[in-house]
């Protein structure tokens, strides 16, 4: 361990703190908006200060919009992407790091090019896509995309890992008579656990919050998912923030809530296969 | 149980050849250790028999059948990896069981194999724990009983205890003799520890850059070595070489000189040699023989320190010329006092090597 001055590390503490403090703030008045009673206007310091605390907010958000039904939407498709995400990410990658597939680096850089693409420039020719498909306006016009999308990162984390298993591991249960897609199955995927959770969370919070696809995907308000209820209501709230901002606070809490239960596997697996152990 | 045989089996890398041309038969039951530095190609060999690594020529037969190209998992044969490989997210019962659940057998039938194993080994009380809550010496053990439960016809080990410390080593080591003799399933062993060569083996292969340097009993090596690799390689501490060269000859013997201007007669080898020729005379520590004072074709040593065992000890020290020399001693230990030794050497009780490192008697 490296001995780190404690004016530095104090220094440091206070710069972070300060930082996220700032980071915090949009964050603070979305929930004060949405907190202050829906007849009060917002008082003091841009809305940070609430005077008064109220739920009516989300009472007339649920009472006017079906939230609880594009939250359904929201988690069908997430879900189905972070499956197959994980199904073909997990297959593709192990078949990366341990067999002979001809052409495997261009294969590779093929797939860390696409994340170099922006989705914006890809919303035109997905959007092509899914018409020649006949799949606008249906989830499988987000599904497949997402999953698409998704696949380069979780390759390329899922890689790492199955390259850092030991070798001897699948001898093993080579010597055993183990098949190969068995020793995939029963030993290679349930030890990569901890690089698996980072891919899940990270195609979870991806889907869950992506806006522009869905927008020019979906038609009918009943397929939409979350992140366009307050485009959808926008009109209908036009006059009332607090309803507005109490809907944008719902919309957070699943990707929080998701978050805080799986961080702890997030940080393991981030750094797994950085380092032989 | 099977017996197998290498018939010159040879392994490529590209343009690098790691096994070249080895021919061996190992008998039905037997415990045969390959032995050799870093690199020799023992554990690329022990793969090969495996089927981990692709044979490149040459044929290998495991119980009389051709197994050159079938697949590993249809050879038979088991192997405990110098790492156990161990199935980390598996209990001990699951790990031990994991090769008959793949291959379909019913609970009842996995545990009746499983169970006689592990009370063999004394895994019974560990069976719900997963391999990060056991000792090296058990998860060795569950390696041990991994493949034991296959019934394999060959047990391949891949240098299985260098993760062990020291006094768990023997103690695993006397286990594993043990097992061998109770169960006497054919045994190949990689090790590069030549301890553990000599106190397992009934045969000892040596192994240098691919090719089989000698096969024999530990006690054939170590009494009758053909080389001069052999020679240092198998014994500990390491046989002394001696840089001499050959000043005469005549129909019995050679005239050699030492170091130190000794002059020192040795039995005429057949290989015709000629005076000016150089050879290496290579004796073990046990049997110099050390004096205070010269005595006629004793060799001075000066001594750099002794280590004391107790029961022996060991002088440390050099010849005139620089070649560093190990004496092991018994008796009077007085003589550790002194700073320089003469060392008598016994003709019979030493090997003469060419040039090259070949024994010429």
């Amino acid at each position: 361990m490296i001995r780190v001055p404690a004016i530095t590390r104090r220094l440091a503490t206070a710069f972070l703190t300060a930082l996220a403090l700032v980071w915090m703030v949009p964050v603070l008045m979305m929930l004060a908006v949405a907190f202050t009673p829906p007849e009060k206007r917002v008082t003091g310091f841009g809305g940070l200060v609430v005077e008064e605390v109220s739920l009516r907010n989300f009472g007339i958000v649920f009472a006017d919009a079906p939230i609880l039904h594009h939250l359904l939407n929201s988690l069908v498709i997430t879900l189905s992407s972070v499956f197959f995400v994980v199904l073909f990410g997990a297959m593709a990658a192990y078949a990366f790091a341990r067999m002979r597939v001809r052409g495997k680096n261009i294969w590779f850089f093929l797939l860390i090019t696409t994340l170099m693409l922006p989705v914006p420039t890809l919303i035109v020719p997905l959007f092509q896509i899914n018409k020649s498909l006949g799949i606008l306006d249906t989830y499988l016009g987000l599904i497949l995309p997402y999953t698409a999308l998704g696949l380069p990162f979780a390759i390329i984390i899922l890689r790492g890992f199955f390259e850092a298993l030991p070798r001897e591991l699948e001898e093993a249960a080579r010597l055993d008579g183990v098949s190969q897609p068995r020793i995939f199955w029963f030993i290679a995927l349930p030890l990569s656990w901890p690089a698996l959770s980072v891919v899940v969370i990270f195609q979870f919070m991806t889907s869950f919050n992506e806006f522009v696809l869905a927008l020019v995907t979906l038609d009918s308000d009943s397929l939409k998912p979350l992140s366009l209820v307050p485009l959808i209501y926008s009109g209908q709230f036009f006059t009332q923030p607090g309803a507005m901002f109490a809907t944008l606070t719902l919309i957070t809490v699943p990707v929080v809530v998701f978050y805080f239960a799986m961080q702890r596997f997030m940080i393991g697996g981030l750094t797994t296969g950085a380092v032989k152990g | 149980m099977a017996g197998l045989a290498l018939t010159n089996v040879s392994k490529d890398y590209g343009s690098v050849r790691a096994i070249d041309e080895v021919s061996l038969e190992v008998r039905d039951g037997e415990f045969v250790v390959f032995v050799g530095p870093s690199g020799c190609g023992k554990s690329t060999l022990l793969r090969m028999i495996a089927g981990l690594e692709e044979i490149t020529s040459g044929a290998l037969t495991i119980g009389g059948q051709d197994v050159t190209r079938t697949d590993p998992a249809e050879r038979h044969i088991a192997m405990v990896f110098q790492s156990y490989a161990l199935y980390p997210h598996m209990t001990v019962r699951g790990n031990l069981g994991f090769a008959l659940r793949m291959a379909r057998q019913s609970k009842a039938e996995v545990a009746a194999k499983v169970d006689p194993v592990a009370a063999m080994l004394q895994l019974d009380a560990l069976m719900d724990r997963k391999p990060s809550q056991l000792s090296g010496g058990q998860r060795q053990r569950v390696a041990i009983g991994r493949a034991l439960v296959r019934s394999p016809q060959v047990f391949l080990f891949d240098e299985p205890l260098s993760n062990l410390d020291a006094e768990l080593r023997v103690q695993m080591r006397v286990e594993l003799a043990q097992l061998h003799k109770k169960i006497g399933i054919t045994t190949i062993y990689v090790t590069h520890d030549q301890v553990e060569a000599m106190t397992l083996a009934d045969r000892i292969v040596v192994l240098r850059d691919g090719i089989i340097e000698q096969v024999g009993t530990p006690l054939d090596l170590y009494d009758d070595p053909t080389s001069l690799f052999v020679a240092g390689f198998i014994g500990s501490p390491r046989i002394n070489e001696i840089r001499a060269t050959v000043t005469a000859t005549n129909a019995e013997q050679l005239l050699l000189q030492l170091p130190g201007e000794v002059a020192f007669a040795y039995p005429r080898p057949e290989k015709d040699l000629k005076p000016g020729d150089t050879v290496t005379l290579a004796i073990r520590p046990e049997h110099l023989t050390a004096s205070d004072k010269a005595t006629p074709n004793s060799i001075p040593m000066d001594v750099e320190y002794w280590e004391h065992l107790g029961g022996v000890s060991y002088a440390y020290g050099a010849l005139k010329n620089g070649q560093r020399m190990i004496l092991e001693h018994r008796l009077n230990r007085s003589i550790s006092e002194y700073q320089t030794l003469h060392l008598s050497i016994e003709p019979s009780r030493a090997f003469l090597f060419d040039a090259a490192g070949r024994r010429l008697t």
